[in-house]
């Protein structure tokens, strides 16, 4: 539901970045998203669509990737992804307390065009 | 013959809200006023518990509430006879409210006048939680009813939070709500963070919250 005001922000980024690097005939943006951000990738796509209207990122698309969630073990120091299947636990250690070191980012990775 | 050119940015998309959340507690340093942003799914009861709240600590230091409901005055009609300022933040249908509508929010009630500010933010477990508001900290109310695996559904909003309320402890016998599993669901997403438990309606427990928000005022 988040995935509109999202795609504004990295609109607005990417224009800017566009216009810094002096880049044009932009083919393509790619953005790295924390798993944990919740973003569908397909609502994404739809909105970029529609938000590029009118700029020079018209008919270029967008690329989503996922991150996974990795988190490090307080007790033991282990990294790792937390699964559903053990309560997100440790596997190393059985411990809960871990801090979330990958997964909440929300990166404009790269900007893709034609020389 | 044109080739295609891969310009590594690498830049974070929130960088802009970011620096303004960060800019904005070093404000409220300077005018020594606490923002607390409260979080919750709607219906937990952010009003109810807000207006207690503002009845047991409106002797002792100046309140305003900024809401962010979509359109209705129903809760600021409720929080203003409790006894507390109240400005309605136009979010425009948002899923939630970001540094720069806080920072408008705080401009429009002159938030140097106040010791307490309360951003009641959009009712909802996820999008509230990954926008940095600016507020000096992050509460987040679970009502009973929402059940005690909530924790485990929306992790960053545990995460995120500095304290986290249990409301409507009344109703625990109806539902299958376990407090002792609530708190270790709440603990594993956040170790140590604050769980207070309380019923809005009867006033139970919001003595602890109050010495809470002392607290944190005074810091």
């Amino acid at each position: 539901m988040h995935e509109m005001s999202y795609v504004v922000r990295v609109v607005n980024l990417a224009l800017k970045k566009c216009e810094e690097e002096k880049l044009t005939d932009i083919k393509k943006i790619v953005v790295s998203i924390g798993q944990m951000v919740g973003i569908e990738p397909f609502y994404m796509e739809k909105y970029y669509s529609q938000a590029i209207k009118n700029t020079i990122l018209e008919g270029s698309e967008i690329e989503c990737e996922i991150l996974p969630v990795i988190a490090k073990c307080e007790n033991c120091g282990k990294e790792y992804h937390p699964s559903k299947d053990n309560d997100y636990m440790c596997p190393e250690c059985g411990s809960g307390t871990a801090k979330t070191i990958q997964g909440r980012e929300f990166i404009l990775k790269q900007i893709v065009c034609v020389m | 013959m044109s080739e295609i050119k891969i310009v590594d940015l690498k830049a974070n998309v929130l960088e802009d809200n970011d620096k303004l959340a960060e800019k904005t507690r070093e404000r409220l340093n300077i005018e020594h006023t606490f923002l607390l942003n409260l979080m919750s799914a709607p219906g937990s009861g952010k009003t109810t518990t807000l207006t207690r709240l503002i009845e047991t600590l409106k002797d002792e230091m100046k309140i305003a509430v900024m809401e962010a409901d979509i359109d209705s005055d129903v809760d600021a009609i409720r929080i203003k006879e409790a006894g507390a300022e109240s400005v309605q933040l136009h979010t425009g249908g948002m899923c939630h409210l970001d540094a720069d509508m806080t920072c408008q929010g705080l401009d429009s009630i002159n938030s140097k006048d106040y010791d307490l500010v309360v951003l009641e933010n959009v009712g909802n477990l996820v999008c509230p939680a990954e926008f940095d508001t600016g507020a000096t900290k992050n509460a987040m109310i679970l009502s009973v009813p929402e059940g005690d695996d909530k924790p485990l559904k929306y992790p960053l909003m545990f995460q995120v939070a500095d304290v986290v309320i249990i409301n409507k402890t009344d109703v625990m016998p109806y539902f299958d709500f376990d407090l002792v599993k609530a708190k270790k669901n709440i603990l594993m997403r956040h170790p140590g963070i604050e769980i207070i438990p309380v019923c809005a309606k009867t006033g139970e427990g919001i003595d602890k919250l109050a010495d809470w928000i002392r607290k944190e005022v005074r810091k």
